[in-house]
């Protein structure tokens, strides 16, 4: 720089630079609403003379996160930085992340995905400065930076972020360790188990509700499980005996979405979340021949259900986009992809 | 402290110092999905961090590849993991 201020620390680390745009505090938020991906479930209802019609909804073990939508009005096409202070640190915290960031108008809406049952979260959002229109009138103190243009763009009175710590994370390579075939088990668990990637936070507060993170999610994985049940044979019943087969197979999935928590001893945690759960399945019965039900013995064509329920799964009215959230079989994407999470603490802008 | 320096608000409390990390906003550069670019104009400081952003929502049957990138001097080449399953990615360029 031939002009100006540069600030830097005794590591070299440029603190402060007057040629480019700060961020600075611009308010807390809560949400304005919170939603969920609705459960997708279908398949052939009714009983049947041998084949068991159940189970016949969600597993209890099939996440679906809470969404909480915030909109953030800043008058500009920068992404803000908002970071997640979550409702709860610790071994039993949950855990969140941003899954959008969308310009809607003049706004920015944000959407945290969070554990369901847990209290909200809340965010503390930062833009650079040339987007923040609050007042410094009445406030005399400090320092402030302009750029060539004689445009502001450092601000002590507007409380610039700090930065405790700065972490590249990844993801986990799947949420759930489990086998996809289940047999014919049908209590199946798609809870996230994983062992959470730890990271160590370098000068946390000894108080870790104080920690606040940014560390949007670009990670997602897919997972399903599968059974499979059939019988056949025989029942004897006088004039009305008569052979039988059956056959039932059920798929269960859950999208998860990449998300973190500060985890015991202040450990920075990234894991999954529960996005969008579903469960279709198929069933075959026939008691009018042998042959007939050696064919219905066969049945294979979980995909066939798929493809039938996909055509049910419209979710306007959650706010959502619509789908099935089944992209692709017990795979991740974006899991090895490096992902800085920046630590700060909210007791520097209360 | 015994050297740096601190910035404090007109109660006293301090707002800033040069014992703090903090990350400045380098830039902002949009590859649209599907699509590999390469950004120029990346401004420099000693070190760098690129954080990516989804900008759109993950539908329900996509794949929902981010862009993969790599950071030299002052260019950004990102690129796109696949053809069709590549969403439309932020990335924020930030150094200190």
């Amino acid at each position: 720089m031939a002009y100006g201020l540069s600030v830097k620390n005794n590591s070299g680390e440029v603190l402060v630079d007057s040629d480019f745009n700060h961020y600075h505090f611009v308010q807390t938020l809560t949400h304005s609403s919170v939603t969920r991906v609705p459960p997708l479930v279908d398949g052939p209802g009714g009983s049947y003379d041998q084949a068991p019609s159940s189970p016949n909804s969600l597993d209890s073990d099939q996440p679906r996160g809470n969404i909480y939508k915030f909109i953030f009005g800043s008058n500009g096409a920068k992404p803000p930085m908002c970071f997640i202070k979550p409702s709860a640190t610790g071994g039993s915290a949950p855990y969140a992340s941003i899954v959008l960031t969308t310009r809607v108008g003049t706004n920015w809406e944000i959407w945290v995905l969070q554990t369901y049952g847990a209290s909200a979260p809340t965010l503390y959002c930062f833009s650079p400065i040339d987007q923040i229109s609050a007042s410094t009138s009445g406030t005399t103190y400090g320092l402030q930076t302009f750029n060539s243009s004689g445009d502001t763009t450092f601000d002590s009175r507007l409380k610039p972020l700090r930065v405790i710590d700065s972490i590249i994370t990844t993801s986990p390579s799947l949420a759930n360790t489990g086998s996809s075939n289940v047999g014919g088990e049908t209590n199946i668990n798609l809870n996230v188990n994983v062992t959470p990637n730890s990271y160590t936070i370098n000068n946390a507060p000894s108080n870790s509700s104080d920690i606040i993170y940014y560390c949007p999610s670009i990670a997602h994985c897919c997972q399903d499980k599968r059974a499979h049940r059939e019988d056949d044979g025989f029942q004897a019943a006088g004039n009305n005996s008569y052979f039988y087969a059956w056959a039932r197979d059920d798929l269960w999935w859950t999208f998860y979405r990449g998300a973190y928590r500060v985890g015991a001893s202040s450990k920075f945690q990234s894991s999954y979340e529960g996005y969008a759960s579903g469960h279709v399945w198929d069933t075959a019965e026939d008691t009018s021949s042998l042959l007939a039900a050696i064919a219905a013995a066969a049945l294979g064509q979980w995909q066939l259900a798929i493809a039938l329920a996909i055509g049910a799964s419209t979710f306007t009215s959650a706010g959502v986009a619509s789908g099935n959230y089944y992209p692709y079989e017990n795979d991740s994407r974006n899991e090895g992809q490096s992902n800085p999470a920046i630590i700060s603490r909210a007791s520097f802008y209360t | 402290m015994s050297y740096g320096l601190e910035i404090f608000d007109s109660s006293g409390n301090e707002t800033f110092s040069t014992t703090d990390s903090t990350w400045t906003l380098l830039g902002v550069y949009t590859s649209n999905a599907n699509t590999s670019t390469t950004h120029t104009g990346v401004p420099s400081m000693p070190t760098r961090i690129v954080s990516r952003l989804m900008v759109n929502q993950v539908a329900g049957d996509d794949e929902a590849y981010v862009h993969t990138y790599s950071l030299s001097g002052t260019t950004l080449t990102t690129t796109r993991p696949s053809s069709s399953e590549t969403v439309k990615t932020v990335f924020m360029v930030f150094g200190k």
